[in-house]
């Protein structure tokens, strides 16, 4: 393989001392000097702080408090080790829709400060599958602290 | 609302592009964490709630950008531009420059507030552990745009430093939701290196030279090319490539390149040079040159009777 090659400009490799130049220039110098800072709890690692949905196959995961219903013959599919390929939600849902159902609730539900639709999940039960509380299509974890 | 419902359409629709990337969004005075789909929006609740972007794959889970939302308190959002196109990450290579932009709303103008409601602290952390983050105030709201010439990522060669900085807004508010306000991950790369293996120590080119060009973390998406030039010296035309190759467009790679052909194109006895060029969007650069030239032939005696 060979051919004309393009006349755009050659530019020289950077060195070593080029980028130890430029890492002496820092805009923040230029800023007041900072305050201290309380101590900061590190975020909590998503996957640890969830509930682990698997078919075998693939794995997703949701927040914790997000399950309105495990049926014992689903019991395995939830919080066991997870196996193969961690999937998106949506695409999680689609391809176990067999088994795996969501309930949509408000963020006012979620959060403790109405009644989550008794009715509607009692139905929702009488299916037999797995439920996961949603929000705008979105799991979403149920404060039944209040 | 607005901005937060804005923040939250850019959270997810990186979400989508990528599929292994996870937005959280938790409301800690509802005691609610929520994982919205791709292209769903914030519920409009109002509360104070705090939105994180996750990467998660077999290599763990890393926090790509995070962002707090607070009524009736200061907030920050915080924006790393790089040359780089990359979709779904932030990424540069350690030697190009990259603009910081932090936007800050809610910070109170007077002594008699206390510090911590006039103040933000800007942090950039590089990841090493033996250096303790820079910290620098800042005092004003609106945006702040700081023009960074180089990432601070360190290394005994500093063309093969690599790894990732951070910046994060901190909020000295004992009561915010959050401490960190917003922050923003940058991924760093290195800069390739090149070398011809096979090449005569004298430079002379002969039939049976076999030459290969060993590259090393080629920049995702660049064009590596092996170029004779009919002079001493490169010049930015009147070349001809050998041959090429495209990295990958997700991370960087090594490899190596079998040049053919080289003496074909060698047909004068003057200096030729044999270079590796890099065709980036940082530009077209030289990794490597060397002057070659034919290798004399060998003289053959015989006898004329």
């Amino acid at each position: 393989m060979t051919g004309a090659v393009s006349a755009q400009p050659l530019l020289v490799r950077v060195t070593a001392d080029d980028i130890r130049r430029l890492q002496e220039h820092d805009p923040m110098v230029a800023l007041p000097p900072a305050p201290e800072l309380p101590v900061e709890k590190p975020a909590a690692l998503p996957v640890a702080n969830s509930i682990i949905l698997h078919d075998g196959k693939n794995w997703t995961i949701v927040p914790n408090g997000a399950l309105i219903c495990l049926p014992k013959e689903h019991e395995t599919k939830a919080n066991a080790k997870p196996v193969g390929n961690l999937m998106p939600w949506e695409e999680f849902l689609a391809a176990n829709s067999s088994w795996l159902e969501p309930g949509e609730i408000s963020f006012e539900q979620a959060a403790g400060c109405e009644k989550l639709p008794v009715e509607r999940i009692r139905q929702l039960r009488k299916s037999g599958k797995v439920i996961v509380a949603t929000h705008r299509g979105g799991p979403i974890s149920i404060d039944l602290g209040k | 609302m607005k901005t937060c419902l804005l923040a939250m359409a850019a959270l997810t629709s990186a979400l989508a592009a990528s599929g292994w990337d996870l937005c959280r969004v938790e409301f800690p005075r509802a005691r609610v964490v929520w994982q919205p789909t791709a292209g769903s929006s914030s519920s409009g609740t109002g509360l104070a709630s705090v939105t994180r972007l996750w990467s998660i794959d077999a290599t763990g889970e890393k926090l790509l950008s995070q962002s707090s939302r607070d009524p009736g308190r200061v907030s920050a959002s915080l924006r790393i531009r790089t040359l780089d196109p990359c979709e779904g990450k932030t990424r540069t290579r350690i030697d190009q420059p990259f603009i910081v932009e932090v936007e800050v709303a809610g910070l109170l103008f007077g002594d008699e507030f206390p510090a911590p409601f006039r103040t933000l602290v800007l942090e950039r952390d590089t990841g090493n552990p033996a250096e303790n983050p820079h910290r620098a105030a800042i005092t004003g709201n609106g945006r702040t745009v700081l023009r960074f010439p180089a990432s601070a990522i360190t290394s005994s060669d500093p063309t093969k430093a690599r790894g990732g900085e951070i910046f994060r807004v901190l909020s000295p508010d004992p009561g915010a939701t959050a401490p960190c306000l917003a922050s923003h991950a940058l991924e760093v790369l290195p800069v390739a290196s090149a070398s011809i293996s096979g090449l005569p120590a004298d430079g002379n080119v002969s039939a049976s030279s076999s030459l290969h060009a060993k590259l090393t973390d080629v920049y995702p998406g660049s064009t590596i090319q092996v170029i004779l030039f009919p002079a001493a010296a490169t010049s930015s035309s009147g070349g001809v490539e050998l041959a090429s190759r495209k990295a990958a467009p997700v991370s960087c790679e090594s490899f190596d390149i079998a040049v053919p052909h080289l003496l074909e194109h060698i047909v004068t006895d003057n200096p030729h040079t044999l270079a590796v060029v890099s065709d980036s969007i940082y530009g077209r650069e030289i990794l490597y040159s060397r002057q070659i030239s034919r290798a004399p032939a060998t003289p053959v005696e015989f006898t004329v009777r």
